[in-house]
């Protein structure tokens, strides 16, 4: 077997219970008795609406999964979409609603553990909540230290519970009748009216199938088992929950099914006597695994859009450390942990709360994620999911319809929690995230990227709450510079944010950490302690250096091992379209594969500059040209210098005749758009000329004339004399060669 | 050839990849080649512990955490596996790349950590399929303060 489907273990049967025993746990076990006391018999209905909203956003769900089988869900989805300003709020929504979801989990878990064993109450904390905060603890432990869970453990367990449910189902059918269903005020007591604010109590039932698109990077695969064992899941869980409140509610009437555990009052009437007391046993122990595996599925999925979030940095990194000897994301599942313990202790004594609270974020990540699925369709050419819903764009846009409109009946002081909720999640996405996420959704590219045809009012909101991470100048190029040396970072990033001004970019500030290749390792961990802090220090006087000028920066460290290949490699990653570097910056590649240098240097990734170590002055500036490939370059360069340093060019050409010397350089000037620059044209030795040229000037931009000039001079195998000659600093540019990779292949 | 010709390396985290690689170091002249293996465990039908993606690039960085100061003395390879059980994994490793030796820093922890986290250490000296070189303890001299404050961490248990 390949790695590959080693690393993706989960199957169809192993999904499908993934979302069924999620959800199974609230619907069945905990909400029953408190819904129909709200809607009276109708909840049946209540349950029914609350499976067909859940199947119309489990279609959406399915195609987005299967386009992006990401860990993170829903939250990945609406960020790639809608950018990180909604992505906070998908991704904080969805976190929260996992934390409050599991505690509401715990806290039917509790209230079942209380038919069991009596808990005390402590201070303000009910029995309930006691146990509640208990199971709490142990299912945040029990994440915390992985516990090792061979497959089939999550079958056994669904397995285990549809039987009891069977059980339930068959003897209470032999009880079951209309009369005590209907009861004496009819169907629907409280008036059709109830239906809906019911749905909207018992949605937290459903919340179950999106935790299978969390871990969709497991599956095997997805394209097909994905959208089956959400869409699979779904069905079955509405169908359970139709036939089985239906039963608990022909079995004992409506007024008087118990608020916190149902089942085992439907039990203990629907059993003979002498059964009756084992098999409240049973189903008691089957209400606790069922609460139990929701609450843990809930704990694992949070995890995943921690992760999710961190790696675009909507929140730190520092949450997604894996545990060194137990391999579990501990600090997420302990913060995690930590607000699922707040909400039992603050909110548990309401579970309406908990679960409406779990149901309206949940409920605003939907809404967002079908929005997100039709910007994918409208404005991604890459997005391709296997499975696509039906009937767009009526399906999303429905599903956005319901989600939002299910918002309406959840009733004030939840609306009110969520808006606050919203609105902090906002707050977080300016003061946090914005600085530091550096995508920007397909939305606001799509947006910015028609700035003439839209209205004004649309891409300027599209540009005010775009991430200045690096996102929102995404479509402005790139210039990174590569710094090794705090004595040549002022010049270097001087440089570089000149240019990255002058074409309306922005900067990437990279640090370049060579791991150390000694095999001493109290000198390499000694060594790479200073380094970071210097790391820091410099990417701190870069960003200065560059926010002076006025240019968008953004800083990272590059833990190299390969030297300038993985500059290199960054350069591809942050798809720059220019790469400053020092000399010495150059020489990364110290002591490793010569060839391997070379085989590098002859792939330039981007336009290549390399400054040298005497400083960056570009107040006199001289340009030799002989014309070719690279010195188009060296006349952007000069020319950004112009507009942004106040440059004064002069080019020179060195040639055996002057007056053609002087055509070939009116003619160069002028195809390359440099106006105001003095003419220089030398006869004689090439290198002389320059020499007595660089005379009172302070920079020289030289063009590698061949391919691969600059990997010589890198490499040490090419000494340009005069260049070290002269006291001028020198800078080398480099353009790649369009045509350099067939040329490799062909020799 | 001996023992130590090529050599299966299994490390569990950075730590674990630092302090392994520093041991290796004193052994570097009887060492041609080491293979160094990092295993996630997976449940085979259940949901991972933690995210998968997450796993794999820290993986590398355990790789790195070798590579950066053995790799210019012998040859070292990477080998990420995924395996529902680690020592056996670690085996089916050895014996794939025809290693002469499993070479391993215990890396302490109480029994009951150990037993939560799956002792495999001792799994890999219970009945053996080829050598297992147990490599002496850290000298804790040669680490930086900061390694070996993270070391005694590691070997007093979490």
């Amino acid at each position: 077997m390949s790695d590959e489907e080693l690393a993706k273990d989960l199957g169809l049967l192993s999904a499908l219970t993934i979302g069924i025993g999620t959800m199974i746990g609230a619907g069945i076990f905990v909400l029953p008795g408190v819904a129909a006391s709200t809607a009276g018999p109708v909840v049946i209905l209540s349950f029914v609406i609350g499976g067909l909203i859940a199947m119309v956003n489990a279609l959406s769900v399915s195609e987005l999964g299967t386009a992006m089988p990401k860990a993170g869900g829903g939250y990945y989805y609406v960020n790639r979409a809608l950018g990180p300003l909604f992505g906070s709020i998908a991704g904080l929504g969805d976190w929260m609603g996992l934390a409050f979801a599991s505690a509401f989990y715990s806290i039917g878990f509790g209230q079942y553990l209380a038919t069991l064993i009596s808990m005390p109450s402590v201070l303000f904390l009910t029995d309930i909540q006691v146990g509640a905060l208990i199971a709490g603890a142990v299912f945040v432990g029990v994440n915390y230290i992985g516990a090792k869970e061979t497959g089939g453990v999550q079958t056994v367990i669904v397995t285990i519970l549809l039987a009891i449910l069977a059980l339930f189902a068959v003897q209470g059918w032999l009880s079951f009748d209309l009369a005590t269903l209907l009861g004496d005020g009819g169907a629907a007591p409280f008036g059709y009216g109830a239906i809906l604010p019911g749905t909207a109590l018992v949605f937290v039932s459903f919340l179950g199938y999106a935790k299978i698109a969390t871990v969709a990077e497991e599956l095997k695969n997805p394209g097909r088992n994905l959208p089956l064992a959400i869409i699979g899941s779904v069905v079955i869980v509405t169908v359970l929950y139709a036939i089985l409140v239906s039963i608990m509610l022909g079995v004992v009437p409506w007024v008087d099914l118990s608020q916190s555990a149902p089942l085992t009052q439907a039990t203990q009437v629907a059993f003979p006597s002498g059964l009756a007391g084992i098999a409240v046993t049973i189903v008691t122990l089957g209400a606790l695994l069922a609460t139990a595996s929701s609450a843990n599925a809930s704990i694992l999925a949070s995890a995943r859009i921690n992760f999710a979030m961190g790696r675009d940095r909507i929140v730190t990194n520092w949450l997604n450390e894996i545990h060194p000897s137990y391999a579990t994301p501990y600090r997420s599942i302990l913060v995690t942990g930590a607000m699922i313990v707040v909400f039992i202790a603050l909110l548990g004594q309401d579970i309406e709360v908990l679960a409406k609270a779990a149901s309206v974020l949940h409920l605003v990540v939907y809404a967002l994620m079908n929005a997100a699925l039709i910007v994918f369709r409208e404005t991604d050419p890459e997005y391709e999911p296997a499975f696509r819903v039906p009937l767009y764009p009526i399906t999303p846009i429905l599903g956005m319809i319901l989600s939002l409109g299910l918002l309406a009946f959840v009733g004030q002081r939840e609306l009110l929690l969520s808006a606050a909720f919203v609105v902090a999640a906002l707050v977080w996405y300016f003061a946090y995230a914005r600085r530091r996420a550096d995508r920007q959704g397909l939305l606001g590219r799509h947006i910015l990227s028609r700035g003439e045809v839209l209205p004004s009012s649309v891409v300027d909101a599209a540009a005010t709450v775009a991430p200045n991470g690096s996102g929102a100048d995404t479509d402005g190029p790139t210039t990174m510079v590569a710094l090794s040396n705090p004595r040549t970072e002022h010049s270097l990033v001087t440089l570089a944010a000149a240019l990255a001004k002058h074409d309306d970019g922005r900067l990437l500030a990279t640090h370049v950490i060579q791991v150390p290749d000694q095999t001493s390792l109290a000198a390499a961990a000694e060594r790479r302690e200073r380094i970071s802090e210097t790391s820091e220090k410099l990417l701190t006087d870069a960003r200065a250096d560059a926010e002076a000028l006025g240019v968008p920066v953004e800083t990272r460290t590059i833990l190299s091992h390969q030297g300038i290949g993985e500059v290199f490699d960054a350069a591809r990653e942050h798809d720059v379209d220019r790469l400053i570097m020092g000399h010495r910056g150059t020489r990364l590649a110290g002591g490793r594969a010569e060839g391997r240098l070379d085989e590098l240097i002859h792939q330039l990734p981007c336009d290549v500059l390399v400054l040298d170590e005497r400083g960056f002055d570009p107040s006199e500036i001289l340009l030799p040209t002989a014309g070719g490939h690279s010195s188009e370059l060296s006349a952007e360069v000069a020319r950004a210098l112009q507009e942004t340093a106040d440059a004064n060019v002069s080019v020179l050409h060195v040639t055996d005749d002057v007056e053609t010397g002087r055509e070939f350089l009116e003619e160069w000037v002028a195809e390359h758009g440099l106006d105001e620059v003095d003419l220089l044209v030398e006869t004689g030795d090439v290198e002389t000329a320059i020499g007595d040229a660089a005379i009172g000037r302070t920079l020289i931009i030289v063009g590698a004339t061949e391919r691969g000039l600059l990997s010589r001079i890198i490499g040490g195998s090419l000494n340009l004399s005069v260049l070290d000659a002269v006291d001028t600093s020198v800078l080398l540019a480099e353009r790649p060669h369009a045509r350099s990779i067939r040329e490799r292949l062909l020799g | 050839m001996s023992l130590l010709d090529h050599i299966v390396v299994p490390v569990a985290d950075e730590t674990d990849a630092a302090v392994t690689a520093a041991v290796l170091t004193s052994h570097l002249s009887e060492i041609k080649h080491i293979t160094v293996v990092h295993v996630i465990e997976k449940g085979g039908g259940v949901v991972d512990k933690a995210p998968m993606e997450k796993r794999e690039s820290d993986a590398r960085e355990f790789f790195l955490a070798v590579e950066s100061r053995l790799g210019d003395e012998v040859m070292v390879e990477r080998r990420l596996e995924f395996g529902t059980n680690v020592a056996e994994t670690i085996v089916d490793v050895a014996l794939d790349v025809s290693a002469t030796a499993i070479a391993f820093c215990p890396r302490g922890g109480n029994r009951f950590a150990r037993l939560l986290s799956g002792d495999t250490a001792a799994r890999l000296v219970t009945d053996p399929k080829l050598p297992v070189v147990s490599l002496h303890a850290v000298d804790e001299a040669r680490l930086s303060s900061n390694d070996s404050t993270r070391a005694r961490s590691t070997g007093g248990g979490e």
